[in-house]
């Protein structure tokens, strides 16, 4: 043991307690400091929270005053600001528009969507600073310890609305109207706020500069983008609706036509009522589906009940009656080939037997015809025995031309002389004799010389003829005869020498042999030609001289030929050429009877034939005439006729024909007149159309330019009209639908269609001969206004008794007061429709194709709806 | 001191053991003495506290912050499947997109019209129903771990049976809660604009004048927001779907089912509201002033509890 150095344990147990109390005092005061702390931390974290709930609530003011301000906007938003309107605060207008000259119209996108987006701001601003006001002033908001007030209020500069612009994916694209990109949203960033953080309890006081941001949760600008879309679409030429209408309604036309052509049950053609209103409004709907995936269910459901009659006669009344039933068990669904079966189906109970084009074209060929105009006002018919301009004005009065009528009595002079030309062709004659040279030869007995000065007559010393024709014979051709001969006669000549005339006497012998010859004409196909024969034509018989008369002409005209030849004896070939018209030979009048009378047979047999247009035949809803089917309706009918020619031609030659040659010269004269008569009618048939230079002038002054018109196509077999979810996508996805609102739902207003040919305008070959197709042109114009609502399917606005609504874009005629200056701003304007266009319809002969009973009739032609 | 004895003890053994026992007891003091230092549940508890209001806080504040996207009711509770779901969905159905909770919570006080413990309005039954479940499954979700009371109130005059509530989660323990408290403002309406315009009134101290102004507003809100919110619905109806001939139809329908009972409903609302109004001022006419600055009809108070 070690006693000296030995510390009892009960002293180490004291350090040990005053370590321990030690170490325990510093641990607490630790402790205690991080209390400390955490208090002060646990304070930090409510102002921290304070401030960022502060914030948020900031955010949700900014939202709820945006709100606040585009409902007042879609109420009611400027879409029209008129120049020099007394009315207009326009120093106001000016703010919005941030230009000089704030004037716009109902489709200036550009300058609508910014003076609402500052008209918006200027809202907003007002409302977000009444909150802040109310809501951040004297220590009113508290959180905790502290209170936070707004101790600087933004201005409308301090206020900006960011274009949130995203893409639209549309369900369905057509006529041009597809997927887009359109500013979704708003996104308003408002600066220039003060805040004072005010701790209550050591009662100091902070500022801060905020600067706050939010999403605006309306789709107004969407909704305001897509209504000018719509009304540019249904606004002007070439545009969606107008194509549309145009597209749909000239097959309507042409379909009301043809039932007006074929079974007389259609009186009008275009009718306003029946097809015009029905269409357009189906346009409108077609285009606000388009544009918005939605349509007014009740115009969906008028149009559909409208589209019922659009192949009935003018029921005189807009009025579309349905009941309950009807409305429930509805399928909006619009099948355009539908459309067309329905009516197309009506032709098949076609009743009139229909016109033969070519019966037409081969009757006015023979006969004269007279035209029939008629005064529309009076109703008033004249006959004019030719054609002057499809209008006249005869005694003050205007005409329009209504119709053809054959005079049978009137043998067609054009047709009389082409078959004299014929005839004469038939009956005229060449012939040709020659003198040929066999043998040649002189002599002179004395002494010829010197210049020959006196010759006496020839002398024959032999003449020894072989088959010498004589006057009035009859040779058969070729003709030919020879002469040997031997002629003298006395000569005398004279010379010069050494200063003295000399004369001297000379006989001159001529010899030799010459052929004589009548050559053949050049006509192989008639029978027996050059003797007159009997000729049994269809109902009598004629001495046709067949030209005998022309051959014993120049018989006794190649004698004094021959007889000249020998005359003047000389040793050239010679020739002698004669024609001989019927004028000199012969009588043929009976000729031109009996080819008069043949191409009345063959009338006959044109119209024993099948020539039915082809238009309601081939009319189905995929096939419609048109314009284009003119020209197919004649190379069908030149087709058949084409084929149906020989035939013809065949009737006459088999029988004035026999053993392939004409039975006379009459008989040949009769088949080529014929010949002439189906070339005519195939001429007529082949001539390219003259019509569409007629047409332009008669359009133009209606400022349209028909082939762009009928150049328009639109591919639109079927659509379900509904209300169907669109797809937004961007900076992120959501979907819309849209509900759509029309008042009136159905339009029936401004409505205005004009028969340009009152009576139809017959076409083909030309516009005044017999015709292969009517056709009439409507002019129509359309100007025409509705309010129109959409309705977002966001509900983003509070409502005090379903919690939400939606926002809503109203479109109306109405003067837009701004609630902060209690001034006109500018106006609304409801959403306007117009177009004017032209409707065609072809139809087969007849006329009048055309609206027979207007409603005004016969006051006026044009049939409005106002 | 000559034998080494410390304490005039001379046997060792004695001391040595004299020495332990107190050695012992020193350790034991200053073990007592160490240990609230060392295991002290202060700190423990300072933790809880901090995570507790940190959690609560951040809680309440992310909830009436978080945006839903896929909130939706319909109104009337008309809850049908298949086709007839569809088209009763696509006319009465309601979708809010890019509101928050914060909002959605707001506007359900809203259009509540609770007296005496009950919403009156039967149209949005569903609003009240969807958010619920989805407060609680988003608090839920978010709050793994604790149980939560989550109440929103919307009570224009502190004191004055009217307003509207929404209230989900368990019953509030008596200790160890965490709570977040903040007050909200009301979604625009003619109500908050009439909150706005409180002010002016505030210092008018006639007792009729008074009755006559709130007489008032009751019919004013009655008529120009709830008959004019539900004629708007009903001509927007018939507008969007049908009219005319069909218009007569739905008008037969609304007057036959739900026309005459929200005009009854509503005079009766106003009746009551009224009287309810007239007998508060009558008793409370001495504390008007104090009661004025009770009235904030533009604000909501929320307050989330949170425990273990």
């Amino acid at each position: 043991m070690d006693d000296k150095g030995r510390i009892p344990f009960s002293l180490l147990g004291v350090f040990l307690l005053i370590g321990a109390i030690f170490t325990s005092s510093i641990i607490s005061n630790l402790q205690r400091e991080y209390s400390l702390k955490h208090a002060e931390t646990m304070e930090s974290s409510s102002l921290k929270y304070a401030l960022l709930n502060f914030e948020r609530e900031m955010v949700r003011i900014l939202r709820y005053a945006g709100l606040e301000a585009m409902k007042i906007v879609g109420d009611n938003p400027v879409f029209y600001l008129p120049k020099d309107e007394e009315e207009i605060n326009y120093t106001i207008a000016r703010k919005y528009a941030g230009e000089e000259n704030p004037f716009f119209d109902t489709l200036d996108r550009t300058k609508i969507m910014n003076y609402n987006k500052n008209w918006t701001r200027d809202l907003i601003i007002n409302r977000f600073n009444e909150y802040l006001e109310a809501i951040f002033k004297n220590d009113k908001y508290r959180i905790g310890n502290y209170a936070i007030n707004v101790i600087e209020l933004p201005s409308y500069e301090n206020i900006k609305l960011e274009d949130i612009k995203m893409e639209l994916n549309r369900s369905i694209e057509a006529l041009d109207v597809g997927d887009k990109e359109y500013t979704i949203y708003w996104k308003a960033i408002a600066d220039g706020i003060k805040i004072e953080i005010h701790d209550l309890e050591r009662d100091m006081k902070y500022q801060k500069d905020l600067e706050i941001s939010s999403l605006i949760p309306s789709r107004l600008p969407l909704l305001m983008e897509l209504v000018i879309d719509y009304e540019d679409n249904i606004n002007g030429e070439f545009k969606p609706l107008m194509t549309f209408v145009t597209s749909l309604g000239t097959g309507v036309t042409e379909i009301r036509a043809l039932l007006q052509y074929g079974t007389g049950e259609i009186e009008n053609i275009v009718s306003n009522n029946c097809s015009l209103i029905p269409i357009t409004n189906l346009g409108l709907i077609v285009n606000q589906f388009l544009i918005f995936n939605s349509a007014d269910i009740v115009s969906t459901f008028k149009t559909s009940s409208s589209l019922g009659k659009i192949f009935l006669d003018d029921a005189h009344s807009s009025t579309i009656e349905f009941s309950e039933e009807d409305l429930l068990g509805k399928d909006f669904e619009f099948d355009f080939k539908e459309i067309y079966r329905n009516g197309t189906e009506k032709l098949k109970d076609c009743k009139g037997e229909q016109e033969n084009p070519v019966l037409k074209i081969a009757e006015d060929l023979l006969y004269e015809r007279n035209y029939e105009y008629l005064n529309t006002i009076y109703n008033e018919k004249i006959i004019k025995e030719e054609y002057k301009d499809y209008e006249i004005e005869e005694n003050g009065k205007e005409y329009v031309l209504s119709g053809f009528s054959l005079n049978k009595n009137k043998v067609n002079s054009f047709t009389l002389e082409n078959i004299s030309r014929t005839i004469n062709n038939t009956y005229r004659v060449n012939f040709k004799a020659e003198k040929k040279v066999i043998e040649f030869n002189e002599r002179y007995e004395g002494n010829k010389k010197g210049n020959l000065i006196w010759w006496d007559e020839w002398e024959k010393v032999y003449e020894r003829w072989e088959n010498k024709i004589q006057p009035d014979n009859l040779p058969s051709l070729p003709h030919e005869e020879t002469v040997e001969f031997e002629f003298k006669r006395e000569e005398r000549y004279e010379y010069y020498e050494e200063n003295q005339t000399i004369k001297s006497s000379v006989i001159h012998y001529i010899s030799g042999k010459f052929l004589f010859r009548i050559n053949k004409p050049d006509i192989e196909d008639i029978e027996d030609l050059f003797h007159s024969k009997i000729l049994n034509c269809r109902n009598a018989s004629y001495n046709d001289d067949n030209l005998e008369n022309g051959l014993k002409l120049f018989v006794n005209d190649f004698i004094y030929f021959r007889n000249s030849c020998i005359k003047n004896l000389n040793g050239s070939n010679e020739s002698f050429g004669k024609r001989y018209e019927v004028a000199d030979m012969v009588d043929v009048n009976w000729v031109k009877t009996e080819a008069f009378k043949e191409l009345e047979e063959i009338l006959e047999e044109i119209r024993e034939d099948k020539y039915e247009s082809k238009m309601i035949e081939n009319t189905n809803e995929s096939n419609l005439p048109n314009l284009n089917s003119i020209e197919e309706e004649r190379k069908f009918l030149l087709e058949k006729f084409r084929e149906n020619k020989e035939k013809y031609q065949s009737f006459t030659d088999n029988y004035y024909k026999e053993a392939n040659l004409y039975k006379s010269a009459g008989a040949k004269a009769i088949s080529e007149a014929v010949r002439w008569y189906l070339n005519g009618i195939e001429e007529e048939l082949n001539k390219s159309l003259g019509w569409e230079k007629e047409l332009d002038e008669k359009i133009k002054e209606y400022g349209i330019d028909y082939e762009k018109i009928d150049s328009l196509k639109v591919d639109f077999p079927s659509i379900n009209i509904g209300i169907f979810d669109m797809k937004i996508e961007g900076e992120w996805n959501e979907i819309i639908s849209i509900a759509v609102d029309c008042d009136p739902d159905y339009q029936d207003k401004n409505f205005t269609n004009i028969c340009i040919f009152p009576t139809g305008f017959p076409i083909l070959p030309t516009p005044v001969t017999p015709w292969v197709v009517t056709i009439n042109v409507w002019y129509i114009n359309v100007n025409g206004s509705f309010n129109l609502t959409l309705k977002d399917s966001n509900e983003s606005m509070a409502n005090q008794l379903f919690g939400y609504e939606s926002q809503v874009l109203k479109r109306k005629d109405a003067e837009v007061i701004d609630p902060l200056s209690n001034s006109i701003i500018g106006y609304n304007k409801n959403v306007t429709f117009s177009f004017a266009t032209l409707f065609f319809a072809v139809t087969p002969p007849k006329m009048p194709i055309a609206d027979l009973a207007p409603p005004f009739w016969p006051l006026s032609l044009i049939e409005k709806n106002e | 001191m000559d034998n080494g004895d410390f304490m005039g003890l001379g046997m060792k053994g004695i001391s040595i053991m004299q020495d332990a026992i107190i050695f012992c007891i020193m350790v034991s003091i200053s073990a007592g003495v160490l240990a609230p230092a060392l295991f002290g549940v202060g700190m423990v508890k300072v933790y809880e506290e901090k995570e507790g209001e940190e959690r609560v806080n951040e809680a309440l504040y992310t909830f009436l912050n978080s945006n839903t996207n896929d909130f939706e009711y319909i109104l009337f509770d008309l809850k049908e499947e298949g086709f007839i779901g569809d088209l009763m969905k696509k006319f009465f159905g309601k979708e809010p997109i890019h509101a928050s909770y914060g909002e959605l919570i707001s506007a359900c006080l809203l259009c509540q019209i609770r007296c005496e413990g009950k919403n009156y309005n039967f149209f949005v039954n569903d609003f009240e129903e969807n958010l619920r479940k989805e407060t609680e499954e988003f608090l839920g979700e978010y709050l793994k771990g604790y149980k939560f009371n989550f109440t929103a109130i919307w009570q224009p005059i502190v004191g004055f049976d009217f307003g509207g509530k929404i209230s989900t989660g368990e019953e509030i323990p008596d200790k160890n809660v965490y709570s977040s408290r903040l007050s909200i403002l009301m979604p625009p309406s003619f109500i908050t604009s009439l909150g706005m315009e409180i002010e002016k009134i505030k210092n008018e101290i006639d007792r009729e004048r008074i009755k006559n102004y709130l007489d008032k507003f009751v019919e004013e809100f009655i008529e120009d927001n709830l008959n004019e919110s539900f004629n708007y619905f009903r001509e927007g109806l018939s507008d969007f779907i049908f009219n005319e001939k069909s218009e007569k139809f739905l008008d037969e329908i609304f007057n036959e089912f739900i026309e005459d009972e929200f005009s009854n409903l509503c005079e009766k609302i106003s009746e009551s509201v009224k009287n309810s109004i007239n007998s508060f001022i009558d008793e409370n006419y001495d504390k008007i002033e104090e009661i004025f600055e009770k009235i904030d009809f533009c604000r909501a108070e929320i307050t989330l509890c949170i425990w273990r």
